[in-house]
């Protein structure tokens, strides 16, 4: 994926780090500084399990406390609080939405309104349940609008919980294994449909991913992430090599080309074995 | 797919459903697209979208309208029944022409009203705190009783009645009698186990189950403490004590009906305050501090106003066990999850169980009152059971 594609507007990037962050004794980002993200890219947040991958996303939220500077464009993430965090950035943890009894529509208006950002729309009033409406819709699932979330399946909660995400209108969106309940379909689906918002919308997303083939084919940029530290970061197509997957997941893989061009990952062993 | 075409397949697979073969589904549609009964929903456009949430809004009004009317037609029940027999025109003249000294004016301005009164107070707390707690905790089992508040206070309470053992209340001026000293007694030690609770919640990293498990270990810690002074006790305090922990609305006085009526007036408001993070925090806990709710504050907050409302129910009419726990339930059953009709909600389902409570607890057996607390959970659990196990799919 080349770094031309999409519109991108630099005065609005990200810049973080470096970052250091601790869970008690033990050090758990060591000097993490994902390069200046640019608006209107989406950012694949590699990495083995336990890697750091989803306390990096956190620590960029605001959730995590880290030392390090969070920059978005001229705005001074780090020195903020909470409530004024949550008018620039959006996070989707990666656990699923609770089965609880309401409306997929009501709880993306909650989410436009509790903490103090609904932009001046009355929660409930036609303008609000237009936004949110709006966004189920760019997300292809209006028809479950009026439904509860305790009769949806993982994978539908997953898509409405990025609804949540998604109506506050964030500049960074800030996104935990936004895939992992979904099937092949919406898989796909979604990714088409952030790389259309981000472009759109010119947002900083950044997305903690497992599936290295869809970040080669739909992300923009990488960070490897490895024992809290980055071990790769730059342009997606530079991240995932052989070398960095052998470092950072003990495999020895190859990157080949599918007929129709599209780049995959082909894991032939592991190594040190 | 586009939408009509989604509508298209739907229709398809509801014509061959009743056995017209003549239209097959193209082939590639269904492998695109299986035909579920969710899909068959097409997407509500924006108009039908206002109304429906319109209507669900009117609805929830609705619901919290009928749950008031049947609290006070439960109240106005209970006041008019009782062993001394007074017509519904007496009981209505007694109640507007005051406390005139006459046998009638006495029984319900000195027994009946406050009773009455207190009895819905008491649920009304109970069911608010047990709302809050099963919210900020994040458990549908948390409550003042499962989580040590009613322990606490009961163990606070048999220490004023077995060793004579108390706070003191002197301050408290004409409110220093033997009543008000157990009372007191109880509302520190639930005020006491509320605060213990709030600081392992502050605990650096303590999650919410921790807490819950840390309130589990507070009841049997107090149950204990508790059996061991009945062990010690004399059979006069044992048979008091025992009455105590049995729970009873017949303990109220209008200075304490007043204490907890303010509370309840102080507290609503300052829970329906923070009802937007409360309903966020359902959200879970993540998503709801990424929204910009100070999730700390408000458990921190949460827990005080809990332990305020449940101290003084618990003080005042003894362990309650069943409504903390169940009035939010069917309140979320009838309400859903918005808080600013939850907790309202939970409110009045748990001051309307606590009154139903009280009409049976003067009825069931005649010429004599039971203790309110056995009877609450043998009223509640009918009601509780038909609307958690419908299952339906509340509109």
């Amino acid at each position: 994926m080349s770094l031309e594609r999409g519109q991108r507007d630099d005065a609005m990037a990200l810049r973080a780090g470096p970052l250091t962050g601790r869970r008690g004794r033990r050090i758990v980002l060591d000097r993490v500084e994902p390069g200046p993200l640019a608006s209107g890219t989406i950012t694949a947040l590699l990495g083995a399990n336990g890697s750091g991958k989803s306390t990096l996303l956190r620590a960029l939220a605001g959730l995590f406390p880290v030392d390090g500077p969070v920059w978005l464009g001229p705005h001074d993430l780090a020195a903020m609080r909470a409530p004024e965090r949550a008018r620039y950035c959006a996070y989707m943890p990666q656990t699923l939405p609770p089965p609880i009894h309401m409306q997929a529509i009501e709880t993306v208006m909650v989410s436009m309104r509790a903490g103090g950002g609904s932009g001046g729309a009355r929660f409930g009033g036609d303008e609000a349940i237009g936004t949110a409406l709006g966004v189920l819709e760019r997300l292809g699932i209006a028809d479950l609008a009026l439904r509860f979330l305790d009769e949806l399946s993982g994978g539908q909660r997953q898509l409405v919980g990025l609804a949540q995400a998604l109506a506050r209108s964030p500049a960074l969106l800030l996104l935990d294994e936004p895939l992992s309940a979904l099937d092949l379909r919406h898989q796909f689906e979604v990714m088409a449909f952030l790389r259309r918002e981000t472009e759109t919308r010119g947002m900083v997303t950044v997305l903690v991913l497992h599936d290295l083939g869809m970040a080669l084919r739909r992300a923009d940029s990488a960070v490897m992430l490895h024992d809290g530290r980055m071990i790769g970061s730059g342009p997606v197509g530079d991240v995932v090599t052989p070398a960095v997957l052998a470092a950072a997941f003990g495999v020895k893989a190859r990157v080949e080309r599918s007929p129709e061009g599209d780049p995959m990952v082909l894991v032939d062993g592991v190594t040190g074995s | 797919m586009t939408p009509i075409a989604a509508r298209f397949a739907s229709c398809c697979a509801g014509a061959r459903a009743h056995g017209d073969d003549a239209a097959p589904l193209p082939r590639q549609m269904q492998i695109l697209r299986p035909v579920t009964s969710m899909q068959q929903i097409s997407p509500p456009g924006l108009a039908e979208a206002r109304r429906a949430y319109a209507a669900l809004t009117w609805r929830r009004i609705c619901v919290l309208a009928g749950l008031a009317a049947l609290l006070l037609t439960s109240f106005l029940i209970d006041l008019s029944l009782g062993p001394a027999h007074l017509s519904f025109s007496v009981m209505i003249h007694t109640m507007l022409s005051g406390n005139d000294g006459s046998p009638a004016s006495i029984v319900m301005w000195n027994l009946r009203l406050p009773f009455a009164v207190m009895a819905i107070l008491t649920g009304v707390a109970l069911g608010l705190a047990g709302a809050e707690m099963q919210t900020v905790l994040d458990n549908p089992l948390a409550s003042p009783f499962t989580l040590g508040l009613s322990a606490a206070s009961a163990f606070g309470a048999s220490l004023a009645i077995v060793l004579g053992w108390h706070f003191p209340v002197s301050f408290f001026g004409p409110y220093s009698g033997n009543e008000w000293i157990v009372a007191v007694n109880a509302f520190v030690f639930a005020i006491g186990a509320a605060l213990l609770l709030d600081l392992v919640a502050r605990w650096r990293g303590a999650a919410t189950g921790t807490v819950v498990l840390f309130g589990i270990a507070l009841v049997f810690t107090f149950q204990a403490l508790v059996a061991l002074l009945q062990f010690v006790a004399t059979e006069d305090a044992l048979q008091e004590l025992v009455f105590w922990t049995m729970g009873s609305v017949t303990r109220a006085s209008w200075p304490k009906v007043a204490v907890l009526a303010t509370a309840c007036a102080v507290i609503l408001p300052w829970s329906l305050r923070s009802a937007w993070a409360l309903t966020a925090l359902r959200m879970g806990e993540d998503r709801a501090a990424s929204l910009g709710v100070d999730v700390p504050r408000i458990r921190l907050a949460s827990l005080l106003r809990v332990s305020i409302l449940a101290a003084l129910a618990v003080a005042f009419s003894g362990t309650i066990a069943f409504v903390g726990l169940v009035a939010p339930h069917i309140a979320r059953r009838l309400l859903g999850e918005d808080h600013r009709v939850f907790l309202p909600g939970s409110a009045l389902t748990g001051g309307l169980i606590m009154s139903a409570a009280s009409i049976a607890a003067k009825n069931l057996v005649t010429g004599a009152v039971l203790p309110v607390g056995i009877v609450t959970a043998l009223v509640g659990i009918p009601f509780f059971l038909i609307i958690v196990l419908r299952q339906s799919r509340l509109p």
